[in-house]
């Protein structure tokens, strides 16, 4: 009864347009007045523990690198090293805008981010070249789907501090989905481009080819320090983090890629986007405790084991729900309201938790680009000024694509953990 | 990622954009600037903990607890300035289907709700955040009630934030949604 009261609360405030972090705490405040063995006292303790840990500040960090990268204009660097690689290839800047996000997932943990950056460099030169815009405007959202999946990722930070799983196993078990999408998006280019052979860019002097090259070596190095550094035991996830962005800070002010006034930018950027995301954390962490204690999560599981026991069921409707959530909520605080509440659930069916991890991952990260809300669609047709509705047309074969993908990893755990098992993560 | 709430988009012949208060704009700098400071915090506390284990050899006791500290403090600050540009995390989907004046109510009872909840949160924990005055930290030594203190402080100052704002759209000085440009990451 509580529950529901809760529950709907939240919703109602929801929908009236009450900020998420609020519309969970009200109705946990309604609680604890009605509760008398717990104080208003432990609220504010409650919604501090959970920021008090190690683990979890990779999360700004991982941002504010996302941030840097942006603030230096990495992508722009990346993009030219990566043309002058494919080059004369038909379709050759399609490919460069996947292998520039390819390379970009390995610094950056967040789609938006990703599709920002790469979106404001790529649309308007693919344009120039003869690439349907909303053909490049789709294919940037697709790529950067990459981006949570692939290490680091901010969303397996969340989704490991969440359920007590190892964020580097979390990092690393995102490598091969990642890879899939890579690989799946290259073909779909290839067919595309096969009947299009306007699609080819002019040649590069070689000396230039060369020079853009070398400007792209340091930046190479960022993803080594971070993923390197971790898997050789030399980093946990949080100093790597912490690692790359010193190195990244320390290169854009040595080749002045970066001025004062940028850096500070990218700190402030940093901490809005932390602080938006972890008031809704800490506030959810406070909730999820008012519903263990209410054992809700054993009463919810006891109800489906009894519809159905067969996890790969379950599985299915559990993608239905997180798709469906997805569509509304960014996958960041759509993970940090549902993930307490179907954790303990999932675990009854015997799923392993860091094959949950890629699956809930994945799962949010395609909600970016699912409509009602279709957040880096619509970021996307506001940075190429396109209509949205023929961008998002554009993206729907690579929507089958990406749900194509989404079903081997929900339903080939082994896609997922050999990896991680590999490392021994 | 700066300016205030209210500028509006590059039209031409648009009427002046809407800015707040000279006081809540400089709280607003201030917060912003406290945030970064406690980032900045942050990245040189665990980066000296890397180069005190591996070049010194010397674990830092302090620098793991001084950067958990921090990162509440950081998150918490950045939520005040964030409540007084109206860029918290919102459902809008049905954004575009409500008129002008409806989502003038809602924005007005969503600001309202937001400093209702603070509110009943500052004033019920206050006798609770007295007892944390005496327990310190287990690194730094440091009296417990600077952490929830810090954390208490930021949602009073969310309350204060929001009821300005409420006042300001309530009156219909300022835009029904706020224009901003960093919705967005």
């Amino acid at each position: 009864m509580i529950l529901l009261m809760m529950l709907g609360g939240m919703a109602v405030l929801l929908v009236l347009r009450v900020p998420v972090a609020f519309a969970m705490l009200l109705p946990s405040l309604g609680y604890v007045a009605m509760e008398p063995r717990i104080s208003m006292g432990t609220a504010v303790q409650r919604v501090t523990a959970l920021l008090d840990s190690f683990p979890l500040l990779a999360v700004p960090l991982f941002i504010f690198v996302g941030f840097l990268a942006n603030s230096a204009g990495l992508a722009d660097k990346l993009i030219n090293a990566l043309l002058v690689i494919t080059g004369r290839v038909r379709g050759s800047l399609a490919y460069v805008n996947i292998n520039t996000s390819l390379v970009f997932s390995w610094m950056s943990g967040s789609a938006l981010a990703d599709s920002a950056a790469l979106g404001s460099v790529l649309l308007p030169n693919m344009k120039k070249n003869g690439y349907d815009p909303h053909f490049a405007a789709a294919i940037t959202a697709a790529s950067s789907t990459m981006g949570p999946i692939m290490p680091p990722s901010i969303a397996a930070v969340l989704y490991a501090v969440l359920t007590g799983t190892s964020v580097a196993a979390t990092f690393f078990a995102g490598v091969v989905p990642a890879l899939l999408i890579f690989t799946a998006l290259t073909l779909y280019v290839y067919f595309y481009a096969r009947k299009r052979p306007e699609l080819t860019v002019d040649p590069i002097p070689r000396e230039k080819a060369v020079k853009t090259l070398i400007a792209a070596v340091p930046i190479a190095i960022a993803p080594v320090i971070l993923l390197g550094g971790i898997l050789g035991g030399i980093f946990t996830p949080t100093e790597a983090a912490a690692a790359t962005a010193m190195y990244l800070l320390i290169i854009s002010i040595a080749f002045r890629w970066l001025t004062l006034r940028a850096l500070y930018e990218a700190m402030s950027g940093t901490v809005a986007t932390t602080g938006r995301v972890m008031i809704i954390a800490s506030v959810g962490a406070f909730f999820s405790y008012i519903m263990a204690r209410e054992g809700i999560p054993q009463q919810a599981a006891t109800l489906l084991t009894s519809i159905t026991e067969n996890p790969l069921l379950f599985l299915l409707l559990l993608n239905i729900f997180l798709l469906l959530v997805g569509m509304v909520l960014e996958p960041a605080s759509a993970l940090l309201v549902t993930v307490p509440i179907f954790y303990p659930i999932a675990q009854t069916y015997g799923i392993d938790p860091i094959h949950l991890g890629v699956v809930v991952i994945f799962n949010l990260t395609l909600g970016l680009m699912t409509p009602p809300v279709c957040l880096v669609l619509q970021l996307l047709s506001q940075i190429g000024d396109l209509e949205f509705g023929k961008v998002l047309k554009a993206t729907l074969p690579m929507l089958g694509i990406l749900f194509g993908v989404l079903l081997i990893v929900t339903y080939a755990p082994d896609v997922v953990l050999t990896l991680p098992r590999l490392l021994g993560l | 990622m700066t300016g205030t709430p209210s500028q509006t988009k590059g039209g031409v012949q648009e009427p002046a954009p809407f800015r707040l208060p000279a006081p809540m704009r400089w709280l607003d700098r201030v917060e912003e600037w406290m945030s970064v400071a406690f980032l900045a915090v942050v990245l040189i506390a665990v980066s000296t903990q890397v180069v005190a284990r591996y070049i010194f050899e010397a674990p830092l006791f302090w620098g793991d607890e001084l950067a958990r500290y921090c990162y509440v403090w950081m998150a918490f600050t950045a939520g005040t300035f964030i409540t007084g540009r109206r860029t918290h995390v919102t459902i809008g989907m049905f954004d575009k289907r409500l008129s002008e004046k409806a989502l003038r109510v809602m924005e007005c009872f969503a600001m309202l709700v937001v400093a209702f909840t603070c509110i009943a949160l500052v004033y019920f924990s206050y006798p609770w955040l007295l007892k944390t005055i005496r327990p310190k930290s287990s690194a730094l030594r440091m009296p417990m009630v600077f952490l929830y203190g810090g954390v208490w402080l930021a949602f009073a100052l969310m309350a204060l934030h929001s009821l300005v704002n409420f006042y300001y759209v309530a009156t219909g000085k300022a835009p029904a949604l706020p224009q901003a440009g960093d919705t967005y990451e």
